[in-house]
């Protein structure tokens, strides 16, 4: 299975993003605060902003390489992209949003057939003919899951798309998600700065701090308190700070 | 009264809202992606006609267009007939009038769009054209139309261009704003408040209209 090669320089203003880590099937946690630099780590590996420096390859894909002067276009990655704010198009139905990326030119019944199938593996095909404002929290998730996964994509990147939901939708969700990136052996990047959720779904976890890799290894090793993993660069300072981030998300407070 | 000027008005009116629906999308769409060079000037050169007087915008006109301009002798040596002082003339004084506010309008509505429903569309494999077409257009669709609706009634009542460009040819180019002028020097009263009348409740109704589609949320 094709594993994600990243190396990516960027400079905005005074901040740079320096960070080289590799994503293999499964889930890459990318963990850190906010402006540690992870959501422009996703949008440089998605092709929506370029790289100064560095390459990034999906097994022998060259997606960009400032050497060679490649950088494929957005839309042929075929990354499946689930924004922080879903993203999802208000003026289409939910089954005309994960029928958006399918390839042209396929029978209008294959479509409706995938598009239908897509939806009820995750549970919500009861919505297929109704637009976005109508979905309650968890239904537009789902439907922001369905057409990420509906693209076939080669890589998932998630960027904090659980945040805004309380406790038990969120675990349902990590199993529903944990179970279809599984069965795909998907490379999958999930951004969170919460650590129960690293620690539920993360596989392999890559910490950033102001823009940099300041730890990368397995979940169990990175997010313990146990001795670090080899290689890693100490990181006792950067524990502290997330030490300070919420365990808990706001919508798992009592109202 | 004779309805010609207000039919000839209508006319004029729906060529040139149509021509600005084209090309004011467009120059909207230009001026709202921000990797265009110089888009601010060239926004500034599309909306001038606003604030300048019609004296202006008609003499740039008859220089760049009329029978002794390149453009100008050019489109009469194709056509047999001049530019100036022909329904043509009409349709871009009127053209001209309307272009600004459809861009602004179009402008506004299009940035408004949230970029990254635009960029999941080409995660999801759509070009630059088509993320645009299906996406930032459908959710701008009530901004431009307000726009449309507004050019539509500013070129129903253009006057100092029209006169300028396209002259005050009953029949040809006399369009019920030049006929009223018409009228009142006529001391024709009468046929002045039915032409009156008519323009001012369909402004009514288009600035009605207008203020139901801005109202409602482009979702």
């Amino acid at each position: 299975m094709k594993s994600l090669q990243v190396h990516a320089k960027k400079r905005t203003g005074d901040f740079e993003v320096d960070v080289r880590f590799c994503v293999k099937p499964g889930i890459t946690i990318l963990f850190g605060p906010s402006g540690s630099g992870k959501s422009t780590t996703l949008a440089m590996i998605a092709g929506i902003s370029q790289p100064d420096e560095g390459d990034i390859r999906l097994g022998d894909t060259v997606w960009f390489d400032s050497k060679g002067h490649t950088n494929v276009a957005i839309q042929a990655r075929k990354v499946g992209y689930v924004f922080q704010s879903l993203a999802l198009f208000p003026h289409l139905t939910a089954a005309e949003n994960v029928a958006y990326g399918l390839p042209r030119g396929l029978a209008r019944s294959v479509i409706d057939g995938r598009v239908r199938a897509m939806l009820e593996r995750l549970k919500v095909g009861h919505v297929a003919q109704r637009k976005p404002p109508t979905f309650s929290g968890g239904e537009a998730q789902r439907v922001a899951l369905a057409r990420a996964f509906a693209i076939e994509p080669a890589i998932l990147l998630l960027d904090e798309p659980f945040s805004a939901l309380d406790r038990a939708l969120r675990r349902e969700l990590h199993a529903d998600v944990r179970h279809m990136v599984d069965s795909l052996s998907l490379p999958t990047i999930l951004i969170t700065h919460h650590q129960n959720e690293a620690r539920a779904l993360g596989d392999h976890v890559v910490m950033l701090r102001a823009g940099k890799v300041v730890a990368e290894g397995p979940a169990s090793e990175v997010l313990s308190e146990g001795p670090r993993p080899s290689g890693a660069p100490p990181v006792p300072e950067n524990r502290l700070d997330f030490a300070d981030t919420p365990m808990v998300a706001p919508g798992d407070l009592p109202s | 009264m004779s309805y010609d000027p207000l039919f000839l008005s209508f006319k004029i009116a729906f060529i040139a809202t149509f021509v600005s629906a084209i090309l004011g999308t467009a120059l909207a769409a230009l001026l709202s992606n921000k990797r265009v060079p110089g888009r601010e000037v060239l926004d500034v050169l599309i909306t001038a006609p606003m604030v300048l007087p019609p004296t202006v915008l008609g003499y740039y006109v008859l220089v760049s267009l009329g029978r002794r301009s390149a453009l100008g002798g050019f489109y009469e040596s194709v056509t047999g007939s001049p530019i100036v002082f022909t329904q043509v003339g009409a349709v871009i004084a009127a053209t001209i009038g309307a272009l600004p506010l459809v861009v602004k309008s179009a402008r506004a509505a299009l940035e408004s769009v949230d970029p990254v429903l635009v960029l999941a569309a080409r995660t999801l494999g759509a070009s630059p054209l088509r993320a645009f077409v299906t996406v930032q257009l459908p959710l701008a669709a009530g901004g431009i139309v307000a726009g449309l609706m507004l050019g539509f009634a500013r070129s129903l009542g253009d006057f100092g261009v029209t006169l300028m460009v396209a002259g005050d040819i009953p029949g040809e180019t006399q369009t019920a704003s030049l006929a009223i002028y018409d009228a009142i020097q006529g001391n024709r009263e009468g046929e002045a408040l039915g032409m009156v009348s008519v323009l001012t409740g369909v402004a009514i109704a288009l600035l009605y209209g207008i203020n139901k589609l801005t109202r409602r949320s482009p979702t």
